[in-house]
């Protein structure tokens, strides 16, 4: 087996957040991972179309690349305190119901009204539903390593599964996400402290709901199979809010 | 807060199909699919020739033989009639690490500029691939013509593309296919239906 492929996609994401959280902290992981995914994705595929050249000519794994840096910015942003509040809030969620059509906007032109509704309007939705639901469970849960390695694992299993049906590329960028995480998570080894933000919530909740979805409209992720991956850390997530109902 | 959840909806109905359009003119043929074929080879390991066809073809030809430099050539061909004998290889295959085709269900051919060569014409077109662009050039020769249930004509042609060309880089670092595919089209062309 040639590990080539296999370490262009992980030593960018492991060396970028090695770097970054190692010498910053946390707060850069976001950061992190956008720098280790985008090189990661140059290395195995190519320089990818700027999102101006997308609108005329479009691509979904592309467009999927720079929605998920777009998201990963928000969070950067958020933790610099540049974006507070509601409006963090806000535009994570926009950017989540906007990922889908960006994703989508080529395979959705050839269908019908019904189909765009359905596919569009439901996968923004959960995509919505998704960082909202990330977002609260960082900001509810316990500072820790524990949420950072549930991300790790959420994102390294979707990985596992694009890459099992049909697509290595998307499984490798998927995977890219979960190195640089997994990585930033290992810098607790030195820093004895790691503990992600409620603004991490956006990217890795619209990683999850976008890589899924990429594998079900783009490859042949079969529908069961994203249904139950998506739905699968919506009961880890119910552990704070069990804790704060009983307690 | 709660009326960021219609935006999906919103962007969904904002999106807007689009349609495409067939030329019809003299001296116009178009591709018999049941006696045409587009045949595909591509190294594996380095070691063997593989092989592998599209089984549809479609596509209108437009040639005087008189000024064939005043003719067309365009062809499409659904991705989703790859064929390898292995259905897991063909979707994967289909998906995004080759040509993609959910967001790219055909490949298209058209011809820019024919100049004869001798006894054969030189093509000259853009391949529309995995939705890149690229020209490509092919010598084409006439392999035949004769009446079987109306006049027939063929052609066939055989040239090279660079994968990567078309940002198809799967398996070529490692070799496990190679860069190269050589692509060999027969095609056989009937008259249009008259309206």
């Amino acid at each position: 087996m040639d590990l080539k492929p296999v370490l262009q996609g992980v030593l960018p994401p492991l060396a970028a957040a090695l770097l970054l959280v190692g010498l910053g902290g946390p707060r850069l992981v976001a950061a992190a991972v956008a720098l280790g995914a985008f090189v990661a994705y140059v290395l195995l595929k190519q320089w990818p179309a700027l999102p101006t050249e997308l609108w005329s000519s479009p691509n979904g794994t592309e467009w999927l690349l720079w929605t998920l840096l777009g998201a990963l910015l928000l969070a950067t942003l958020e933790h610099a305190r540049v974006l507070r509040g509601r409006v963090a809030l806000g535009a994570a969620l926009l950017l989540a119901g906007l990922g889908p059509w960006l994703l989508l906007m080529k395979v959705a032109a050839r269908w019908s009204l019904d189909l765009r509704l359905l596919h569009l309007g439901g996968g923004g939705l959960a995509a919505v539903l998704l960082v909202w639901l990330w977002r609260r469970y960082l900001q509810r849960a316990t500072p820790g390593l524990l949420p950072g390695v549930l991300g790790t694992v959420l994102l390294s299993g979707d990985a596992a599964l694009l890459a099992g049906q049909g697509s290595a590329l998307l499984g490798q960028m998927c995977g890219a996400f979960a190195a640089a995480l997994g990585a930033g998570c290992g810098t607790w080894l030195w820093r004895r402290t790691f503990a992600l933000g409620s603004a991490d919530g956006t990217w890795i909740g619209l990683a999850h709901a976008l890589f899924l979805l990429a594998g079900v409209h783009l490859s042949s992720l079969p529908w069961s199979f994203a249904v139950a991956m998506a739905l699968a850390p919506g009961l880890l997530l119910l552990q704070p809010f069990a804790k704060r109902a009983t307690g | 807060m709660k009326s960021l959840l219609a935006l999906p909806f919103l962007f969904a109905a904002l999106s807007l199909p689009t349609a495409p359009a067939a030329p019809v003119g003299d001296h116009d043929w178009q591709v018999d699919n049941g006696h045409s074929s587009v045949v595909f080879r591509v190294k594996h390991a380095n070691v063997s020739n593989f092989y592998g066809v599209f089984k549809t073809i479609s596509g209108s030809i437009t040639l005087d033989p008189a000024a064939p430099e005043k003719g067309s050539v365009v062809l499409s061909i659904p991705v989703d009639s790859v064929d390898t004998r292995d259905g897991k290889r063909d979707d994967h295959l289909k998906g995004p690490d080759f040509f993609n085709s959910k967001e790219n269900p055909n490949i298209e051919f058209h011809s820019t500029k024919i100049a004869k060569k001798g006894d054969a014409l030189e093509v000259t077109g853009d391949l529309d691939l995995a939705g890149k662009k690229h020209p490509v050039t092919m010598t084409v020769t006439k392999t035949g013509e004769g009446d079987f249930y109306g006049p027939r004509v063929g052609f066939e042609a055989q040239f090279q593309i660079k994968r990567s060309d078309f940002g198809m880089n799967y398996g070529i670092a490692k070799n496990a296919l190679g860069d190269t595919v050589d692509l060999m089209v027969g095609l056989e062309l009937v008259k249009p239906a008259k309206k």
